[in-house]
């Protein structure tokens, strides 16, 4: 017995000593992301022309480095077909939000009020707006802010949903980038 | 390994030194005594339930020798000089006994049961007994309190101890607070394990059931020179039911229902004895609980259900002087945390602080959506020990816990069901001790740890790493030595821990490569404590103890989005370790009518890991986000603990006891944030042996006040602290015997009674909503116990 019991202690020691020695470090320490680096709108003019993009890119993500933002001008007087573009690293993923339309919309936040004129172009399951294509109309030479702003998981059928109540609706922010937009003649 | 490897001869070495020590010191005898001194006499001591007391002083009267009990609760005196002896034990918490003995040359042998001291008082509510070291303030949660949480979290029964508070993340995660400190600055001790979860996330419980918990008891100092670095603010001790000394069968069965969240709670549990092989016994536990989202008095606290799954089962053999255990372990649960909370950037933040309700609110269920989490953790040990006797107990046990971890944030596509985090965590412990017997009043023990953990990133989750993948191997050598007189007592430790740990993370510049790097640390422990028994009653207790702990991989690698707080964390690869003086005294008296427990304590920390707002904030693709980082200061904490008792009337038991404490950050001059407010809870309970055909009746009503947490710095928040509250709750409790072996006990409960509507400042999700209303709890237990 008393044999028995020594082996038992040693066997046990033997085995999680022998157990710690034999780990595996082979591990895949690189993982995908699926983070949104880049916001684009392309401003293409009705009446012709070519189109003009604003870019928001922040290619760490949440990450500690400043985004980097690509602003050209705007011409006055003029209608254009807006269509924004999300991007994650190495991945387009605008689709991603066409299919869940139901649960996301954009917001086009402007600083002054209505420097210029937004709708909404595109509609979900619900009929009710996306924002992914959009109709802007510029009148004089100006200049404002220019913020959107993508709301997952929001009630979006909440009565009279705007650009300045949405936070009622619920949900919350998945891009929230701002543009010096300089409109001139 | 190879670090293991060089630090194995060393490490023997000094054990072998050590124990030649140690034995040379014991085969030294008092010769002169020997010659015509030839009586003897020996036994055991043990408390009412038959349970053994280790560590209780005996001496006798006319010779003044004295001994401590060993782990078996036995002791013996040789070369008594006196056909005659008067025998005195005692050990605090329990009324001293006096024997006088008729000695024959053949020896004596005799058993003496120790009472509670004033049994009725002990039982209301908590009581401090002395567990391993008496210089400490160890504080045990009564059988009572026990009663009255089950079903509950680890957490929450823990609060019922004054200087213990939790950090709550909703109404499904509960994280205990020792002297304001938690985390990585307090041990979970769970059946001599130390439980390695991932513990540095605030939102992350102790992943162990209160349901399989027999005892639960608070170490209220540092007590690290036995269980490790860490152990800065206390060790939670968390035992199961022991197989040693089970005799014959138990059984029991719990319901637990409760109205606020619909939650239902069931455990079981089946112990014995094999009845033909002496020393063996065996016990299965299960338990299973599943809620649904909480109620606020004013909404529903929507997503914050969950279910738990719960096993242990264990198998113990124990000799006169040897024994082997086995033990294995499962937790897993799956939780809600209130959809509310989940939030995308500062603003959404600011929506949230100002709306007067959560934007998410829907119809009760019991259906999880994200954020939610799934936690499961497993625990298998052995632990084997053998006697010799006169010199001591050599203690060995290995343990392996595998604790996996996934939380599930709200993403798009074919990533809603994908983890945003998925960990898994491997963790193997040895340790060994030594424990020798009392020798000219020296009592101690000595001991190492050798300690390796594995943390892997599962790479399904498609998102950014928030710590990275690592290992850590962990030894730690000690010894820890009390001199032990009738009246007094002095303790002396040491300890020293060396850290070696290799992680494989990101940088912060390019987040796509990958390198690995290695940092080493090393450090003493030491402590010096000082009991001193004042009277039968009244006890003394100082200790002051030097801890430290390496930084957690949270505080040196976490890179990105805090969840729920709406705040970047950027962790400092460059932290040192964090040190600190924690001096406690303890004041306690027990009387047969009242019995008080006044605790006092001081701490300085060097280099003390905090997060601190960096004013520039971070602009990304989502909006602004607050950062916070990691630096290390100057820190000082005071306070005080103390609980009264009282039998006003007969039957009738007035309590109280509140806890203050203040936290400084020393270095910038300003408080530390996220310290328990003030508080005091006062109960008036009645109680009966029996009425009519019930036992063990009470009726109790408590009143619990917490202050508003002034102390505070403004921009260390993203709100003030919420104003004082005040909540009433009233328990109820009988028991009804069957026969001899069965009985059934009955309780009920019904917390937040006047359904207040409040806030806790040390409930992370304060800011989107209001805490949990008025809850019945309903409780039945069927007890089977033979002999």
């Amino acid at each position: 017995m008393k044999k028995l019991f020594t082996q038992t202690i040693f066997f046990i020691a033997l085995a999680t000593f022998a157990w710690v020695g034999c780990k595996k470090d082979d591990h895949d320490h690189d993982h995908e992301h699926e983070e949104i680096t880049q916001l684009a709108m392309t401003f293409t003019p009705i009446s012709g022309g070519g189109p003009v993009v604003f870019q928001f890119t922040d290619p760490d993500g949440l990450g500690p480095m400043e985004p980097v933002r690509v602003e050209p001008t705007l011409r006055s007087n003029t209608a254009y077909k807006v269509t924004l573009k999300v991007m994650g690293k190495d991945k387009d993923l605008t689709d991603q939000i066409k299919k869940e339309a139901e649960t996301h919309q954009f917001f086009f936040i402007r600083v002054p009020q209505n420097f210029i004129a937004f709708s909404y172009q595109d509609n979900d399951k619900n009929n009710l707006p996306i924002g992914l294509v959009n109709h802007v109309q510029t009148f004089g030479a100006t200049r404002g802010v220019l913020t959107v702003v993508l709301r997952h998981e929001l009630r979006k059928a909440t009565a009279n949903l705007n650009e300045t109540n949405y936070p009622m609706a619920g949900g919350s922010t998945d891009i929230e980038a701002s543009f010096n937009v300089v409109v001139v003649d | 390994m190879i670090a293991l490897k060089s630090q194995l001869p060393k490490m023997r070495k000094r054990l072998i030194t050590c124990m030649a020590l140690i034995l040379a010191g014991l085969y030294y005898p008092t010769i002169a005594q020997r010659e015509n001194c030839h009586y003897s006499v020996s036994g055991k001591i043990s408390n009412s339930n038959q349970q053994i007391i280790a560590g209780a002083v005996v001496y006798i009267k006319e010779t003044q020798q004295q001994i401590l009990t060993d782990p078996e609760g036995k002791f013996s005196f040789e070369h008594i000089c006196t056909p005659q002896c008067t025998l005195v034990c005692q050990v605090v918490g329990m009324q001293p006994q006096e024997v006088v003995l008729e000695l024959t040359p053949q020896g004596t042998y005799k058993e003496i049961i120790l009472l509670e001291n004033s049994q009725q008082l002990a039982e209301v509510e908590v009581k401090t007994t002395a567990l391993l070291n008496s210089t400490q303030t160890v504080t045990e949660l009564s059988a009572e309190a026990m009663e009255r949480n089950k079903g509950k979290f680890l957490g929450e029964a823990l609060k019922e101890i004054a200087g213990v508070s939790v950090l709550q993340t909703g109404p499904s995660i509960f994280k205990p607070v020792i002297h304001g400190l938690h985390s990585n600055r307090i041990i979970v001790l769970n059946n001599g394990v130390k439980q390695e979860g991932q513990q540095w996330g605030l939102d992350h419980a102790p992943e162990i059931d209160l349901q399989n918990v027999e005892r639960l008891s608070v170490i209220k100092g540092a007590m690290a020179v036995r269980y490790g670095a860490e152990a800065m603010a206390g060790v939670v001790v968390v035992e199961p039911l022991p197989l040693k000394n089970l005799r014959g069968q138990r059984a029991e069965a719990n319901f637990v229902g409760a109205s606020n969240n619909r939650m239902g709670m069931l455990s079981m549990l089946y112990a014995s004895e094999v009845k033909k092989v002496k020393g063996l016994a065996w016990k299965l536990q299960a338990s299973t609980k599943k809620a649904g989202d909480a109620f606020a008095p004013n909404y529903n606290l929507s997503n914050t259900g969950f279910s738990e799954l719960n096993f242990s089962t264990g198998v113990g053999y124990h000799k006169e002087n040897k024994g082997i255990e086995l033990y294995y372990s499962r937790f897993s649960t799956h939780l809600g945390i209130l959809k509310a909370a989940h939030i995308g950037n500062l603003n959404d933040f600011r929506f949230a602080l100002q709306s007067q309700q959560p934007w998410f609110v829907r119809e009760f269920t019991y259906d999880l959506t994200t954020p939610r989490q799934y936690v499961s953790h497993d625990l298998a040990k052995i632990s084997v020990y053998k006697t010799w006797q006169k010199v001591g107990t050599l203690h060995y046990q290995a343990s392996l816990q595998y604790n996996q971890r996934q939380e599930f944030d709200t993403r798009r596509g074919d990533l809603t069901n994908v983890p945003a985090m998925f960990l898994q965590l491997l963790s193997q412990q040895n340790d060994i001790s030594f424990e020798h017997f009392t020798h000219h009043n020296w009592k101690g023990l000595f001991g190492f740890n050798i300690y390796y953990q594995n943390n892997y990133n599962v790479p399904i989750t498609r998102s950014r790493v928030f710590i990275p993948d690592y290992e850590a191997f962990d030894t730690g050598f000690y010894i820890s030595e009390k001199y032990v007189k009738p009246q007094y007592e002095v303790e002396l430790g040491a300890r020293y821990d060396f850290r070696q740990m290799r992680t494989f993370q990101r940088s912060f510049q390019n987040r796509d490569s990958t390198f690995s790097s290695q940092r080493q640390f090393a450090n003493f422990t030491s402590t010096l404590g000082f009991a001193y028994f004042l009277s039968e009653n009244i006890t003394f207790r100082t200790n002051i103890a030097k801890s430290w702990r390496p930084p957690a991989p949270n505080e040196l690698f976490s890179f990105g989005l805090h969840h729920g707080s709406a705040a970047m964390e950027y962790g400092n690869a460059d932290l040192q370790p964090e040190s600190a003086y924690k001096w406690t005294t303890t004041l306690s008296q027990t009387h047969k009518h009242f019995s008080w427990e006044v605790t006092g304590y001081l701490q300085h920390f060097q280099n003390f890991i905090y997060l601190q707002p960096n004013p520039q904030g971070n602009l990304t693709i989502n909006g602004y986000f607050p950062v916070f980082e990691y630096k290390q200061t100057r820190a000082f904490f005071q306070g005080i603990d103390a609980t009264a008792e009282v039998e006003g009337l007969k039957n009738l038991f007035l309590r109280t006891k509140a806890a203050w404490l203040q936290a400084y950050n020393l270095r910038d001059r300003n408080y530390l944030p996220f310290i328990p407010a003030n508080r005091i809870e006062t109960s008036l309970t009645y109680k009966r042996k029996q009425w009519a055909k019930f036992e063990q009746i009470y009726l109790s009503i408590s009143h619990l006040a917490v202050a508003e947490q002034k102390r505070y710095t403004a921009e260390s928040d993203f709100a003030p602290p919420p104003p004082s509250y005040q909540l009433w709750q009233i328990d109820m409790q009988a028991e009804r015997k069957i026969n001899e072996k069965q009985s059934i006990t009955v309780g009920f409960s019904v917390q937040n009674l006047l359904n207040t509507t409040y806030r806790d400042y040390m409930n992370r999700l304060r800011y989107f909503a209001d805490e949990m209303g008025r809850n019945f709890i309903f409780r039945i237990k069927y007890n089977f116990v033979s002999e």
